[in-house]
C-alpha cells in the first residue's frame, strides 16, 4: 500500500468508527441508564437491539471503551504509518490518542468512590484508600457542616465540610478539594436529614426515618411523615401503625409518641484518586497548543489549504 | 434600564444593518459601534444585577452570543466577508429581541449555586460562544455554497469554502477549547472530569460531527456544508433541547 491508501485506508476508518459512536452516543442520552437508578428500580423496558448494544448502559459497556480503543489504535497507526500528511496533523493526532489513553488508564486503574458522613461521625478511610503504610491509618471526622445561603434565603452560596482528617483540622469546600497522598477530596453535594425522639413505654430513643428498634421481641421501624394527616408512620414486625405529630397513641397496651428535634446535615464527599491525571492535563493542553498552531488559527493571512 | 437597554440594542443593529445595505458604509459602522457598546453596557448592567457575570443561564448566553457576533465585526472585520456584515447584525438582532421575549421565570437573575462559583467559568463557557459565533458564521458561508448559482465563478466557490474551513477551524478549537476547560472544572469542583452527563455527550457528539468535515475522503465545498448544517442543528439541540429535554448536572445552563 502506498501513502494514498494509508491516507484513504485511515480516513475510512475514522469514518467508520466515529459514525457508530455517533450513533451510539446519540441513541443513548435518550434512554435511561442502568447506573442513575438503585437495583431494580431501572424503569427503562430492555429489548434485544438495547441488551446487544448496551444502550441503557452504553457509558460504562465494553462497546463504548472498545470503540474509543480502536479510535486511538487508529489515530496511533495514521501517525506510524505516515497516513496523516503533515507533522503538525501527526503531533495532534498522537496527543489526541495519548490523551484517549491516559482517560482509559484513569478508568481503569484509578479508584473513585463517595462517602456519606453526618455531623459528629467519624469514619475509617484506611480501608478504602490503597496508602503505603508511612501515609498511617486514616480517618475523618465531620466536625460541622456549614452553609452559607445566598440573599434569598433559598439558593445556597456555599456549602463546607468542617472536617477532621488524621487529628488535623481542614476546611471542604466546593471547588476547593483537600488532599491526601495520590487522593483528593471533594465537596459533592449534601443531603438533610431529621431526627426524632420516640418515647415507647419508658423507652426513648433517638430515630431518624428508616430507623428500626427492637423492643419486646418485635422490630419496630420509623417509615416516614404523611404531611396530609400529620402523623409519622411506622411499622411493627410489618403492621403498619400510626403515631400523631402532636399527642400520642398506644401501641400494644403502651403509649408512643414522637417529637421532631430538627435536621441534620450529611456531607457527600467524593474521593478520587489522581495518579497520573498530570499526563491527561498536560497533553490536553498540547492537543489545544498543537490544534492552534496547526490550524494557523492566529495568523492573518487565514487558515491552512 | 436594562429592558430599555435590551430594545434600543437591536434597533441600532437593524439600522446598522439597512444602511450597510443601502451602501452607507460609514454611517453602518458608526452605528455598529454604537450598538456594541450599548450592547457592552446592557451585559455590565446584567452583571450588576445578577451579581455575576452574564453566561449563567439561556437569557444571559442570549445577550452574550450576539455581543461576540458584533465584537468580531469590529475587531477581526477581515475574517469574514464584509457582505456578511448585514446579515450577523440581523443576526444580533434576533438574539436579542429573542431574549426580550423569553417569560420571567428564564430571564430573573439568579444567583450563583457553589460549584458555578469558579474562575474556571470565565473561560469554559466564552470558549463555547466562541464556538457558537464562529459556527453562524459558517452556517452563512455553507447556506450560501449550497444555495449558490451552478453557473457561477470556480474561483468564488472556493473562496466560500475557504472562509468556511476557517471557521470550521476556529469553532474546532473552541468545543475542544470548552470540553477541556469543562473537564478540568468538573474535576475541581466535583472531583470527576467526565461524568456522561447529557450536556457533556451532546458537547462531545457535536465535536465529533464537526471532525468529520476536516476527515472526508474526498471533500467538497457542498459535503462540507452540509456538515456544518447538522453541527449548527447539533449543537442548537445541545444549546436548548438538552436543557429543556434531558436533565443532567447542566440542567441550569
Amino acid at each position: 500500500m502506498n501513502k494514498k491508501s494509508f491516507y484513504m485506508t485511515g480516513i475510512r476508518v475514522f469514518q467508520v468508527l466515529t459514525l457508530l459512536l455517533l450513533l451510539l452516543l446519540i441513541v443513548s442520552t435518550f434512554i435511561p441508564q442502568q447506573n442513575m437508578f438503585p437495583p431494580g428500580e431501572y424503569p427503562g423496558k430492555s429489548n434485544v437491539l438495547t441488551k446487544v448494544l448496551f444502550l441503557d448502559r452504553f457509558y460504562d459497556s465494553p462497546l463504548n471503551a472498545g470503540l474509543w480503543l480502536l479510535l486511538s489504535l487508529s489515530m496511533i497507526a495514521a501517525v506510524l504509518l505516515k497516513a496523516v500528511h503533515s507533522k503538525g496533523q501527526r503531533l495532534l493526532h498522537f496527543i489526541l490518542a495519548l490523551v484517549f489513553l491516559a482517560v482509559a488508564f484513569d478508568k481503569f486503574s484509578n479508584e473513585r468512590f463517595m462517602i456519606s458522613i453526618r455531623e459528629g461521625e467519624t469514619l475509617p478511610l484506611h480501608e478504602q484508600l490503597r496508602l503505603p503504610e508511612r501515609y498511617g491509618p486514616q480517618q475523618i471526622t465531620l466536625q460541622r457542616f456549614e452553609m452559607e445561603m445566598h440573599e434569598d434565603g433559598q439558593t445556597p452560596k456555599a456549602f463546607r465540610s468542617h472536617l477532621l482528617l488524621n487529628d488535623e483540622e481542614s476546611v471542604l469546600e466546593v471547588n476547593k478539594p483537600l488532599s491526601i497522598g495520590p487522593y483528593r477530596l471533594y465537596q459533592s453535594a449534601y443531603e438533610n436529614e431529621y431526627y426524632f425522639l420516640f418515647r415507647f413505654g419508658d423507652l426513648e430513643k433517638e430515630m431518624r426515618f428508616g430507623d428500626t428498634l427492637h423492643v419486646w421481641g418485635k422490630t419496630l421501624m420509623l417509615e416516614d411523615y404523611d404531611h396530609q394527616r400529620r402523623q409519622f408512620r411506622l411499622s411493627l414486625d410489618g403492621e403498619s401503625v400510626s403515631v400523631p405529630l402532636m399527642g400520642g397513641t398506644m401501641i400494644s397496651g403502651s403509649a408512643a409518641a414522637i417529637r421532631p428535634l430538627g435536621e441534620r446535615y450529611i456531607s457527600v464527599i467524593e474521593v478520587a484518586e489522581v495518579r497520573g491525571l498530570w499526563v491527561l492535563l498536560l497533553a490536553s493542553l498540547l492537543y489545544l497548543v498543537v490544534m492552534a498552531t496547526d490550524f494557523r488559527l492566529f495568523q492573518k493571512d487565514g487558515g491552512r489549504d | 434600564m436594562e429592558t430599555i437597554l435590551l430594545i434600543i440594542c437591536p434597533i441600532i443593529y437593524l439600522l446598522a444593518a439597512l444602511l450597510f445595505y443601502l451602501q452607507k458604509n460609514k454611517t453602518s459602522r458608526f452605528l455598529l459601534f454604537a450598538a456594541a457598546f450599548l450592547h457592552l453596557a446592557l451585559l455590565l448592567v446584567r452583571s450588576l444585577i445578577a451579581k455575576h457575570p452574564p453566561f449563567t443561564n439561556m437569557y444571559e448566553t442570549f445577550l452574550l452570543l450576539p455581543f461576540l457576533i458584533a465584537l468580531r465585526c469590529i475587531v477581526w472585520p477581515k475574517q469574514s466577508a464584509r457582505s456578511l456584515h448585514p446579515l450577523l447584525f440581523i443576526i444580533s438582532a434576533a438574539f436579542l429581541l429573542a431574549a426580550l421575549l423569553l417569560p420571567a421565570s428564564m430571564s430573573d437573575p439568579r444567583p450563583l449555586m457553589p460549584a458555578l462559583n469558579s474562575p474556571w467559568m470565565y473561560i469554559h463557557v466564552p470558549a463555547y460562544f466562541f464556538a457558537y459565533m464562529s459556527l453562524i458564521v459558517a452556517l452563512i458561508y455553507a447556506l450560501m455554497i449550497l444555495f449558490r448559482d451552478k453557473k457561477g465563478r470556480e474561483a468564488g466557490l472556493r473562496d466560500l469554502c475557504e472562509k468556511m474551513d476557517k471557521e470550521i477551524r476556529i469553532s474546532f478549537f473552541f468545543l475542544n477549547l470548552g470540553l477541556i476547560t469543562g473537564a478540568v472544572w468538573a474535576y475541581v469542583s466535583w472531583g470527576n472530569y467526565w461524568s456522561w452527563d447529557p450536556k457533556e455527550t451532546w458537547a462531545l457528539i457535536n465535536i465529533l460531527i464537526l471532525a468529520f468535515a476536516l476527515h472526508l475522503k474526498a471533500p467538497t465545498p457542498q459535503k462540507k456544508a452540509w456538515i456544518v448544517i447538522v453541527t449548527v442543528l447539533s449543537v442548537a439541540f445541545t444549546y436548548w433541547g438538552v436543557t429543556f429535554i434531558l436533565a443532567g448536572l447542566h440542567s441550569y445552563a
